[in-house]
């Protein structure tokens, strides 16, 4: 059990045990059912201490929630998307669907602290000095699901990347013996059917298919855009050639996508544009 | 308790920035270079420039020091602009060519404008209302109301008078060691309040005292801006902060149950660990390096 004496014992002499350096200063409570570790964290390197943050640990269930949720609730950090943090200070430490690498159900909360939550800390605290993020980062939302299935599979089309996912989720077969959805010409079963076969083993079912609701989202908005693209080249073309009285207006960037607006095509999310480091 | 009182004087002084420190003196400089980009540029206009916030109270601390360069027109002044908007925008471009600056709220943040290195310096820019009684409006960026009115003397002497700068220091070094952000501004009021009564006290009873009102009554504890009862303060002070300061003080008391004051406040002059930001950067990067494949966030 979760709540029990037992397993708060044991988180209780984890954390003293091991990280009497960087959180020495903690309180365990029982908040509706949950167990949380709220606490300094001490980002301490090489005996140099380079920040601290208070920060509240929530233990999984392991039935909902399947890793510890951070929440930084000393209100250092902008409570923004681009600082990689949700409006009520919950922490994005990495893509959830790859939760398994840093967290399961022998993993120790100090080891979970010495890891991702450790360095999600020292990248924000860099960031705060140089607006770079040092281990790089994923891009938000549905663009963050896209590339870390397309990086994950090696595959760029986000169509593919869908079949291979709603495969998983065995709403689309694939025969082994078929040719691979990725284009590699070479059948399914020698190709990424083993890769899938592992991120089944990895990822909950739940998972995958806000995955792939992300992902299809992200395909729409790319067409969207293309299409957008393609319309806003049109009607600037058509300004130009037409020598139209309007040119003035909307010979540049910003007025054309006002204008591409005006004609009633969607533009893309900024989002989609976001720099990568 | 006298042994922990010693241990308490001698961490405020250890973490005391004195007149002649070398911190000091930087900015004492840079605040010479303000003054003068400013009056080169409004040769003829009544301008005052002097020092405000922490430094004008005497509650600055090593671990977190700012210096504020409130510079503020006078009531017949317009070479700058006609609207507090206009004076701050316009001090923003003057003091662009020597600094990057950073636009907070009310005052204008300084820094390097090659490597961006932090000079701790705000300028406020402002109007007097009325310069004999000090009153004064500043303008605020992104705020509901625009103008805001304030009294850099009434803050000092509130602060100064209330015998509890000791206090408030040893609280500030607390805020910081425990990795909150509250504004300076607002512990100090909250200190002033709970402690009022009790100036003749010992530090560390009265550091329990005010943990003890944090743990049990935060949430009806209201803070007031001496200078202007108008000044809503509850977005800075919110639940959030309150929260957060409530953990801190229940962890403190924690501790001062079992009697570890060095939990708190760490060993005298352990304040030797903080680094500034080159050596920061320098030092993760170093750590980067070695660190392997490290979990890159993401965002919903």
């Amino acid at each position: 059990m979760l709540n029990s004496n037992d397993n708060i014992k044991r988180i209780e002499s984890d954390i003293k045990d091991n990280l009497v350096n960087i959180f020495p200063n903690y309180k365990l409570t029982l908040r509706n059912k949950s167990l949380l570790i709220s606490g300094v964290l001490i980002l301490l390197v090489d005996n140099k201490i380079i920040d601290r943050y208070l920060i509240e640990i929530e233990m999984p269930d392991m039935e909902t929630r399947f890793y510890p949720v951070v929440k930084e609730i000393g209100n250092k950090i902008p409570k923004i998307a681009d600082r990689h943090i949700n409006s009520n200070g919950t922490t994005c430490l990495f893509y959830p669907d790859n939760y398994k690498k840093y967290y399961n159900r022998k993993t120790k909360l100090s080891e979970f602290i010495k890891g991702p939550i450790f360095t999600y800390f020292i990248a924000q605290s860099y960031f705060e000095i140089t607006g770079v993020w040092v281990f790089g980062e994923l891009n938000h939302n549905e663009f963050g699901a896209y590339e870390f299935y397309s990086q994950k599979l090696g595959v760029k089309d986000p169509q593919a990347i869908t079949i291979f996912l709603n495969f998983l989720l065995e709403k689309h077969n694939i025969k082994k013996n078929s040719f691979c959805v990725c284009g590699s010409l070479k059948k399914f079963k020698n190709c990424h059917y083993r890769k899938l076969i592992k991120i089944k083993r990895e990822v909950p079912s739940v998972m995958i298919e806000n995955s792939v609701k992300k992902i299809v989202k992200f395909a729409n908005g790319m067409k969207d855009y293309i299409n957008g693209q393609n319309k806003l080249k049109e009607a600037i073309a058509q300004i130009k050639k037409n020598n139209d009285p309007f040119k003035k207006i909307f010979y540049n960037e910003n007025s054309a996508t006002k204008l591409l607006h005006f004609i009633g095509t969607k533009f893309p999310p900024k989002i989609y544009f976001k720099r990568k480091n | 308790m006298s042994t922990t009182n010693d241990y308490l004087k001698k961490i405020l002084s250890s973490h005391n920035l004195k007149n002649d420190a070398e911190e000091i003196e930087k900015v004492r400089s840079e605040r010479d270079k303000v003054e003068k980009i400013i009056k080169d540029k409004y040769p003829e206009a009544k301008i005052t420039i002097r020092y405000g916030g922490s430094y004008a109270k005497d509650t600055m601390v090593k671990d977190n020091y700012d210096l504020d360069i409130l510079c503020y027109f006078h009531e017949d002044e317009n070479s700058a602009g006609d609207s507090l908007e206009d004076i701050y925008n316009n001090i923003k471009t003057c003091l662009s060519d020597d600094y990057f600056v950073q636009p907070k709220r009310s005052a204008l943040r300084l820094k390097d404008k090659e490597n961006k290195n932090d000079f701790h310096i705000d300028v406020v820019p402002g109007r007097f209302v009325e310069k004999d009684n000090g009153d004064a409006y500043l303008f605020q960026e992104g705020a509901e109301k625009s103008r805001l009115k304030t009294n850099p003397d009434t803050h000092i002497n509130y602060i100064k008078n209330s015998k509890l700068t000791d206090i408030i220091k040893l609280l500030k070094v607390w805020k910081n060691k425990n990795g909150i952000e509250i504004k300076t501004f607002v512990l100090e009021l909250l200190t002033v309040k709970v402690l009022k009564d009790r100036k003749d006290n010992g530090l560390s009873e009265n550091l329990k005292y005010f943990w003890e009102e944090m743990k049990n009554n935060i949430d009806n504890i209201a803070v007031e801006d001496p200078a202007n009862s108008n000044n809503d303060l509850s977005d800075i002070f919110n639940d959030s902060v309150k929260q957060s300061i409530r953990l801190i003080a229940e962890i403190a008391l924690n501790n001062i149950e079992n009697d570890d004051w060095e939990n708190i406040f760490g060993q005298i002059e352990d304040d030797s660990d903080e680094e500034n930001n080159e050596e920061k950067k320098k030092r993760i990067e170093s750590f980067a390096s070695s660190a392997g494949v490290v979990a890159r966030p993401y965002a919903e």
